[in-house]
């Protein structure tokens, strides 16, 4: 790479060798080292750069920012019905388990399974009395 | 893959990442997080190619509702999400540039009067306005060529594909862009950066 060539290439792509297309960096770089002028023609080409960084940025106003805003898209389950939804459904829970819970003081009527065990309380029982001896009655 | 963008911080994909799972999610606060990062790129973006402070607002929003729709498909560690955006805003720039041309099959319009000056001039720096004043003022190839090159970060390959040119043709391109910015603006460039250094000093921040 020569100076023509050099001080070419820093006027289209600027005085940050970075930036430069990757066919040439390393030229370039030898070039630098070698060459007490190329830092200098970097040094102008910068210049322009840090006059175009300047307008890298543009500010925005509030208005345009709550515009942007405004289009963000809703979630799926919106929190706005979601949050009732949760609340009845958590209300019919809590209601459910109330009524499970105050059932236990209630005396639950006999089940067919205690009725009969009521029933053959008795069972087995000797029925005639005579035979007894009531003497220490 | 785009070149690493100038002058920026190391990237952290993985918070990148998070940000849009965020998002993906229904995460407000997060699609506004994304806005303020990268609003002032993407704003920039718009006025310098589209040279419409109104249609480059249009483009911002635009870009936003794409960048948020597309969320829950983000691949962590392809780009960087800044340049991503920049990305999207750089195409949807240019797809309104090539539907005018289109539409009026003639050169886009020229810049209207005190379009820039008018909106602008509330809102940026003077420095800022002047170099994007210059900008403007360049013929739609060369602006679009050192929009991608220089703003954008394409490589020089890129560039010219995307512009469906020649290499060779988009170095041209670029050499007599920054030729003319150079002649125009490097005469008061003191002037320029002396206002820039106190508008730093004193100049809240809109956003």
């Amino acid at each position: 790479m020569d100076r023509k060539r050099f001080e070419d290439l820093a006027e289209i792509w600027g005085g940050e060798l970075s930036r430069w297309p990757d066919a040439f960096r390393a030229d370039a770089d030898t070039f630098l080292r070698a060459e007490p002028a190329a830092a200098d023609i970097l040094s102008d080409a910068s210049e322009l750069d840090d006059l175009l960084e300047t307008a890298r940025h543009a500010d925005g106003s509030e208005l345009l920012a709550h515009r942007i805003m405004r289009s963000f898209p809703k979630p799926a389950f919106d929190a706005d019905w979601r949050r009732p939804a949760m609340a009845a459904a958590a209300a019919l829970v809590i209601g459910m388990a109330g009524g499970f819970a105050g059932g236990a003081f209630v005396p639950a009527p006999f089940s067919d399974e205690t009725s009969i065990e009521y029933a053959d309380a008795f069972d087995g029982l000797e029925e005639d009395w005579s035979a007894l001896d009531w003497s220490d009655a | 893959m785009p070149r690493p963008p100038h002058g920026t911080h190391p990237v952290d994909y993985e918070a990148d990442a998070a940000l849009m799972r965020r998002i993906a999610s229904g995460d407000k606060t997060a699609g506004r997080e994304l806005m303020e990062r990268s609003l002032g790129q993407v704003l920039a973006i718009g006025r310098r190619i589209l040279r419409d402070p109104v249609e480059a607002e249009d483009v911002a929003q635009d870009t936003f509702i794409r960048a948020w729709k597309a969320a829950p498909d983000w691949q962590p560690g392809q780009a960087k999400l800044e340049s991503w955006m920049c990305r999207i805003a750089t195409n949807l720039c240019l797809d309104r540039l090539r539907k005018k041309r289109e539409a009026l099959m003639e050169s886009p319009p020229e810049l209207r009067d005190g379009a820039v000056t008018a909106v602008d001039a509330l809102i940026a720096s003077e420095t800022g306005l002047c170099v994007m004043a210059a900008i403007a003022a360049l013929p739609e190839r060369q602006r679009l060529a050192l929009e991608l090159c220089h703003f954008q970060d394409y490589s020089n390959i890129e560039a010219a594909d995307k512009l469906e040119i020649s290499v060779d043709a988009l170095e041209s391109l670029l050499a007599r862009g920054r030729r003319k910015l150079k002649a125009k603006l490097m005469p008061q460039r003191e002037e320029l950066m002396s206002s820039l250094s106190e508008a730093a000093g004193s100049t809240p921040e809109v956003m």
